[in-house]
């Protein structure tokens, strides 16, 4: 039961150049604002 | 490139788990079974100790009014969630991170993991400090609790049985309702519930950076990383399949509704201290709430906070643990990865599921270590990265090669996309108006 971890691994999605610019892109902004909430947080603690 | 169109491997995946049931007493049985689930652990293992603390807080700050309507839906967004991640857990036999790292690659399977063990260390660190809080208010000491934390995660661990790690989980789970008795103590009038769940107010009339924070916290608080990868690796090792789906549903919903109402409690029990003005601020480094209400709803309702806070903790560190051992054991090839292997078969499952308590318990003895600021800030930092997890979670559910004739519906669709996007825009609007406070900019 359970993960079986003998079967062969499924096939590669193929994803347009567009689909991939945007997971890029939506990668990109999310590290972005999280340096930003990491500043905020480090900037409000106490001494 | 067009996929081949092959049989989809959903198909090819038949229940060898359940007999069929007849007879009242096999139907309780059966009822009794949907509350013992992925889809409940998930839930309620996310009604964990800075979840419980963000909807105190959020009851703390404005009282009764339009966060109570908002926790609802957040849990109503988290069961859209949480059923794409079963579902795909069911038809596919794989877990989150197995199925990003063969379907996207390496580079987005190691970026996933990443994005999980840091949320997940922030919030082991926040379940720890959350279980010293609570034990705290019956006087032992910080090392007893973060002992009673790992030697907890290790007992989950012993066994080698997914089902005595669920009964374990759910055991605890039974005390989340301990809110519930809190939130009595607290005689709150029924029609102010009522009206704030029909009206969505009173506003907050405060700064927007503290809304936003609360918002973004109470966010965090239900739709989170860890939850898709722990109900879909979850539903795995369960040995659920494509037959299982119905119950599933189930399941998740019974999870949903329940932890909606502890959370809700929570959320309640709190609002006496905004009805008497009590100033939270110094409370925030000793024992919290419990010792902040006790004068307000007595002893026996504190001490129930208090416990509740240890449940929280104690419940997520077995699900959060296990989330990054899930996540680790996943994406390296032949590694064990199942509560159903013993430590000696699957290493590096059972170590990570160990080795993430203990390396949380030790950030909270460190002397000095900010635990408050931690404990306010790791929903927030999982509600930024949860929308890359959603975006992943909503192509995968969509993909007929691995899902077949259980790809995602129309309103499923429309509705992840709408919470994938809320998600992202309340997170963004946080950092900014965090960082312009920040640097000086109103």
């Amino acid at each position: 039961m359970g993960h079986d971890r003998s079967r062969p691994p499924l096939p590669p999605m193929a994803l347009s150049a567009t689909a991939q610019t945007g997971l890029i892109a939506l990668r990109v902004f999310l590290g972005v604002i999280t340096v930003m909430a990491i500043f905020t947080f480090l900037h409000g603690l106490p001494g | 490139m067009l996929q081949q169109p092959i049989a989809p491997y959903a198909e090819t995946r038949i229940s060898t788990t359940r007999p069929a049931r007849s007879g009242a007493f096999s139907r309780l049985a059966a009822a009794a079974e949907i509350l013992v689930g992925p889809g409940v652990l998930a839930m309620l293992g996310e009604n964990d100790g800075p979840s419980m603390l963000s909807y105190a807080t959020s009851g703390a700050t404005y009282g009764m009014g339009f966060f109570l309507p908002f926790i609802l839906l957040t849990f109503a967004a988290a069961y859209v969630v949480q059923e794409m991640a079963m579902r795909l857990g069911a038809v596919t036999g794989r877990g989150y991170g197995e199925l990003v790292f063969q379907r996207f690659g390496k580079w987005w399977g190691w970026i996933s993991v990443g994005d999980l063990v840091l949320t997940n260390l922030v919030t082991l660190v926040t379940e720890v400090i959350a279980i010293r809080i609570g034990m705290g208010f019956f006087g032992i000491p910080a090392w007893g609790a973060v002992l009673s934390a790992v030697a907890l995660v290790a007992a989950g661990s012993w066994g080698s049985r997914y089902s005595r790690w669920e009964r374990l989980c759910a055991g605890l789970a039974v005390f989340n309702a301990t809110f519930i008795g809190v939130a009595w103590f607290a005689h709150p009038a029924a029609g102010d519930i009522a009206a704030s769940i029909a009206t969505w107010s009173p506003l907050p009339a405060t700064a927007p950076a503290l809304f936003l924070m609360l918002l973004v916290s109470n966010i965090g608080a239900t739709v989170t990383p860890w939850m898709l990868f722990f109900q879909q690796s979850a539903s795995v090792d369960k040995g659920m399949t494509p037959s299982d789906i119905r119950r599933g549903r189930q399941n998740t919903a019974a999870g949903a509704v329940l932890a909606a109402i502890t959370g809700c409690a929570a959320f309640i029990a709190a609002t006496p201290l905004f009805n008497h003005h009590i100033d939270m601020s110094q409370y925030l480094e000793g024992t919290g709430f419990a010792e902040a209400l006790q004068p307000l709803i007595g002893a026996p309702g504190a001490g129930l906070f208090a416990l509740g806070l240890i449940e929280a903790g104690a419940m997520a560190m077995l699900t959060i643990s296990a989330s990054s051992a899930y996540a680790v054991g996943e994406v390296v090839r032949g590694a064990g990865c199942s509560f159903d292997l013993s430590p000696k078969n699957a290493p590096l499952f059972h170590g990570t599921n160990l080795g993430v308590a203990i390396l949380a318990g030790a950030i909270v003895l460190l002397p000095g270590a900010p635990l408050m600021a931690i404990a306010l800030n790791a929903n927030l930092l999982a509600t930024i990265l949860m929308p890359a997890a959603l975006v992943f979670l909503l192509i995968m559910s969509n993909d007929k090669l691995v899902m077949g004739a259980h790809i995602n519906g129309k309103w499923t669709n429309r509705l992840g996309i709408a919470i994938a996007v809320l998600v992202a825009l309340a997170g963004s609007a946080y950092a900014v108006v965090g960082f312009l406070g920040a640097i000086g900019v109103n």
